[in-house]
């Protein structure tokens, strides 16, 4: 993780880039906020896959970590911090790898919300699974996703709805704001 | 000739392009060839309408912020043409500050924020430290230096990102409306710490702003530009004489003393009230036997006078009878209201009652309650003790807060009014000149106010809340905000504004007062509240007391 | 004076207290270091708020206890049968031990997140990615005010009374362009913000971060305990001093004086900030009386 930071650091961004992550990411954080009190229905996902999409793999690495690494400190820290940060991480970087499929037809995009909410869930299941039997350990792995089930279906649930609520406002508005500032 | 600046035949032209074919075309001219000088540590007021160039033109100064167009002629700094130097190097030598306090704050805390340039530049720790210790000294922000910038004030903010700039050593500061979003006592605050920047460090300012009342007699020299063509470019006192000449819109933003001196075409032009003050007495006979002037004097007091209980205009008085014989259309009983458990009362007993059709300008100094008691009269906060009647959802109410930019949720101008129910052929006159197309975020402030004031008054509220409705606006604008107004009123409207603007709120208002320790004090007639304080009132009156009796309307001493 | 850690020598201490205890496999050791992370917390938040989460403290081992039970019938102890499984007395104390083992990263991981504020996190990118650390710095000033502004936009929307009434279908219609009104203003906005870096010399220079910490004499003791206790603990950990098992049967790893040390050392380390703050707390009202 450090060492992608790391790199990334090397790369020179523009100014507006640089502070488009930071708003996406903001705005990610802000999002878990207002729907705190529903369990796993959150437009987190949505919002990182949105902003790898039209901001780059970059972009969508950098708001999936930097989401679930500060959002952790408003809503607690632990050791599912790194996992989460991986996990949304590469939600993020392969919406921007798949951006122009995801741009182009609305299906695939909600296969990816779909995808990308199982992902979550049977990433975080690794975690679920190494501290609670602190170690690997297959049985344990399977019951882990058992018992997650709802969860991964909410994440995939929550996903394809605010994808598909949120593609078309985010895409005009961002698309306007890049050609007009020429980012 | 030592100029810290000399710009050559400056134009510019934005890039238009066009998000559906994807191509770039020239757009319009911004900015036409300009030519201009300005000694070093000259403290230089730049003024002109909306939409004239002013922000163009400082971006342009600075380079690099500008990124999409096409630039002709040269601009030299200390002699240096600007394309030479480095992006370093110029990014310490000139700083550049913008109008929203909000926008260009850009980390989490005030030594970080100060510190925020200096790391660009990549200073070393001990450099570091030093500056940042010796900017939170100048501005004395030590106090809150560990705070979250997320919880200062508007001033506060403006003068931590001041001090970010200044951090950097500029030799030439420029200021875009940097005081615009400012209330009255951050305003004079900041100005006064820009005059001694520049007053004793011997720093360039270029300043451009709407309202010059304070900054004129503190200015060494004034720009004016028009339509992207620079008028003049000279010490304010020929510069105002070039300016008296022309019809230049930038002529409505000049403190009332000189547009008074430009009125009766006085030889020297007075730039602050007392001045103003010593040119009205010299005047005096003008004005009591004068003809055309004298005539509104006499033409305001009758009029007073015709309704003694309340100074309503005539027609204000005629319309609010109706109503107000029966019962007023709200009343605030004994209302109590305070922010935390342990604070203090922000409303304490507050009793009034206000009107159908006529217009009530609260006034009063910051955090003295006046936007409280507008949340209160709109329901979106309940007082917690006390009544109001009645209830604010049975009547039909309208609030404009502020911050005009929490309105707009549309991408156009078109589809942000049909929301209220407005299609393009029944737009108000006011805002007729505002491109449909564009977006509202990308309106003047101005223009934003007058677009929100045309989405309140399509709803038909009965009662209408503004709260500073002539924040960062120019003249021109607000004249057209004050006809809405009227017209609204004259529809049975109930307007109650919180207002910072003397002036406004005395052409506007039909009755005043002030909102103190929690309470509406002596609400009045217009007349009678500016004409008897003294301390607290229009810049008409506090020129015209002892010279000319009650009056304190800006047409009343203004020759057409 | 916890707080007034370097964030190196705070960041190497907890990922001691963290991570260390997690791989001794001794449930011992668990509820050694979740009793220090309680004294710890005690220390640093209010007694009230630190004995509500209690409940949670001491539900999650039996939850854990009672879930591995259930899927694992190994161990020679069988407590009784369920539905035809065997139900162990190994796999629960199993299951209470790696609760305790979660208990300890917990609490340890709650003190981290207290301790570590945004100025501290940003300390520790800037050193390896200033730029990171830029965009931290804007997320912790964004969201305060994207939160504030969020607010201030759906309650004027509200009193306009254009959106927000109606059916569900429609509020929630509503609401979504509520957002997406509020999307245009922040991008816009942030454009300004943009033109200020730039103005600022944003990318002119090879940036350097602000560094607000130095390094004091007590973050020097701190690490050397820190690193020598780390030493020794993984020197035990190698040889198997800790190691408990649990299936067919519970053996305890036999006492002996490196455990006995190990344990004292991770104590010292653990109990060295709550010393430090308890002795600063006496000083500080010295002074005030």
């Amino acid at each position: 993780m450090v060492l992608v930071l790391a790199r990334l650091d090397k790369r020179k961004t523009n100014v507006r880039r640089i502070v488009l992550i930071a708003v996406m990411t903001a705005l990610s954080i802000v999002s878990r906020f207002i729907f705190a009190a529903v369990p796993a229905f959150k437009p987190m996902a949505a919002i990182i896959i949105l902003t790898g999409m039209y901001l780059g793999c970059e972009a969508g690495f950098m708001c999936g970590a930097l989401t679930a690494f500060l959002s952790n400190f408003y809503f607690g820290q632990g050791p599912w911090t790194p996992f989460q940060m991986v996990a949304f991480g590469l939600v993020g970087v392969t919406a921007g790898l798949l951006a122009s499929s995801l741009k182009k037809r609305r299906i695939v995009l909600v296969i990816y919300g779909i995808v990308a909410g199982i992902f979550y869930s049977f990433f975080m299941d690794i975690w679920t699974m190494l501290w609670a039997y602190s170690g690997l350990n297959l049985a344990g792995y399977i019951a882990a996703i058992a018992t997650a089930v709802p969860y991964t279906v909410l994440y995939a649930a929550s996903n394809v709805v605010f994808l598909l609520l949120l593609e078309r406002p985010f895409g005009r508005r961002l698309g306007r704001i890049i050609h007009k500032y020429r980012i | 000739m030592n100029n810290i600046l000399e710009v050559k035949n400056l134009s510019f032209h934005y890039d238009e392009y066009d998000i559906h074919t994807g191509s770039v075309t020239e757009g319009k001219k911004c900015l036409n060839n300009i030519s201009f000088s300005i000694p070093a540590g000259s403290f230089v007021t730049l003024c002109g309408s909306t939409g004239s160039g002013k922000s163009t033109l400082l971006k342009l100064l600075k380079r690099d912020v500008i990124t999409a167009g096409k630039t002709i002629g040269d601009i030299y700094l200390n002699g240096t043409n600007i394309k030479e130097l480095d992006a370093a190097a110029i990014s310490s030598a000139v700083g550049l500050l913008f109008q929203n306090p909000e926008d260009q704050i850009v980390t989490d805390k005030v030594w970080h924020e100060i510190a925020f340039g200096l790391e660009n530049l990549g200073l070393s720790q001990a450099e570091m430290e030093s500056r940042l210790a010796e900017s939170l000294a100048f501005f004395r922000l030590e106090g809150i230096s560990r705070n979250d910038t997320a919880a200062l004030s508007g001033g506060q903010k403006q003068l931590v990102s001041l001090a970010s700039v200044l951090a950097m050593y500029p030799g030439l500061l420029l200021l875009d409306e940097p005081t615009s979003q400012l209330d009255p006592e951050a305003c004079e605050h900041y100005i006064s710490t820009i005059k001694k920047l520049q007053s004793s460090l011997g720093l360039t300012v270029i300043i451009a702003e709407h309202n010059l009342d304070k900054l004129l007699p503190v200015s060494d020299m004034l720009m004016v530009m028009e339509n992207g063509e620079l008028l003049c470019c000279d010490t304010v006192d020929n510069a105002l004489t070039i300016l008296s000449k022309t019809d230049s819109g930038a002529k409505s933003d000049l403190p009332l003393p000189t547009r008074y001196g430009i009125s009766i075409n006085a030889s020297s032009l007075p730039l602050d009230i007392n001045q103003g003050r010593k040119l009205l007495m010299s005047n005096k006979d003008m004005h009591i036997f004068g003809t055309a002037s004298s005539l509104k004097v006499a033409v305001s007091s009758p009029e007073a006078a015709s309704s003694p209980k309340n100074g309503l205009s005539p027609e204000a008085t005629a319309s609010s009878t109706a109503t107000a014989s029966s019962k007023p259309l709200v009343k605030l009983n004994n209302v109590c209201f305070k922010y935390s458990h342990s604070g203090n009362d922000v409303l304490n007993d507050f009793s009034a009652s206000f009107d159908a059709g006529c217009c009530y300008a609260i006034l009063g100094c910051n955090a003295s309650g006046k936007s409280t008691l507008l949340k209160l009269l709109s329901g979106s906060i309940k007082p917690q003790l006390g009544r109001i009647t009645p209830k604010p959802g049975s009547i039909k109410i309208a609030y404009m807060p502020q911050d005009t930019d929490n309105m707009f949720i549309a991408e156009t101008i078109e589809k942000e009014l049909l929301a209220v129910g407005l299609k393009p052929d029944c737009y108000p006159e006011y805002i007729s000149h505002i491109d449909r197309s564009a977006a509202p975020m990308d309106l003047s402030g101005g223009e934003k106010q007058l677009l929100g004031l045309a989405k309140v008054s399509a709803l038909k509220p009965e009662l209408l809340l503004l709260d500073e409705p002539t924040k960062g606006t120019d003249n021109i604008s607000r004249c057209k905000m004050l006809n809405a107004l009227n017209d609204l009123k004259q529809s049975g409207t109930a307007i109650i504004m919180a207002c910072h603007d003397m002036t406004f709120a005395a052409e506007c208002a039909d009755k005043c007062a002030i909102l103190s320790m929690g309470r509406l004090t002596g609400l009045t007639d217009c007349k009678t509240f500016f004409t008897t304080n003294r301390l607290y009132t229009t810049p008409t009156r506090t020129m015209t007391v002892g010279i000319i009796d009650d009056c304190y309307l800006e047409r009343d001493i203004l020759r057409k | 004076m916890t707080e007034r850690l370097h964030p190196v020598s705070m960041m190497i201490f907890f990922l001691f207290t963290i991570i260390l205890p997690a791989f001794t496999g001794n449930p011992c050791f668990y509820l050694l270091s979740f009793l220090m992370g309680l004294i710890m917390l005690f220390n640093t938040l209010p007694s009230r708020t630190v004995a509500r989460s209690l409940t949670l403290y001491i539900v999650l081992p039996v939850l854990i206890a009672c879930f591995n039970s259930l899927f694992y019938h190994d161990g020679s102890t069988i407590l009784f049968y369920l539905n035809g499984m065997r139900i162990t007395f190994e796999a629960f104390a199993y299951g209470m031990s790696s609760g305790l083992m979660v208990n300890s990263v917990l609490i340890w991981c709650r003190l981290l997140s207290h301790y570590f504020t945004g100025d501290k996190i940003m300390y520790l990118f800037g050193t390896f990615s200033p730029k990171t650390a830029l965009i931290i710095s804007m997320v912790l000033r964004f969201v305060p005010m994207y939160r504030e502004h969020i607010d201030a936009y759906r309650n004027t929307q509200k009193l306009l009374g254009i959106y927000g009434e109606g059916t569900l279908f429609e509020r929630i219609r509503g609401e979504f362009k509520i957002f997406g009104g509020f999307l245009s203003w922040l991008l816009e906005h942030s454009m300004t913000t943009s033109d200020s870096m730039t103005a600022r010399g944003y990318g002119a220079a090879r940036r350097r971060a602000f560094k607000l910490f130095s390094f004091k004499s007590f973050d020097t003791v701190i690490c050397i305990i820190v690193l020598l206790s780390a030493g020794f603990n993984i020197y035990c950990i190698i040889t198997g001093v800790f190691r408990t098992e649990f299936y067919p049967m519970i053996i305890f790893p036999p006492l002996s004086l490196n455990g006995f040390i190990a344990g004292i050392m991770f104590i010292t380390v653990s109990a060295l900030p709550t010393a430090a703050d308890i002795i600063y707390r006496i000083k500080c009202r010295k002074t005030y009386e």
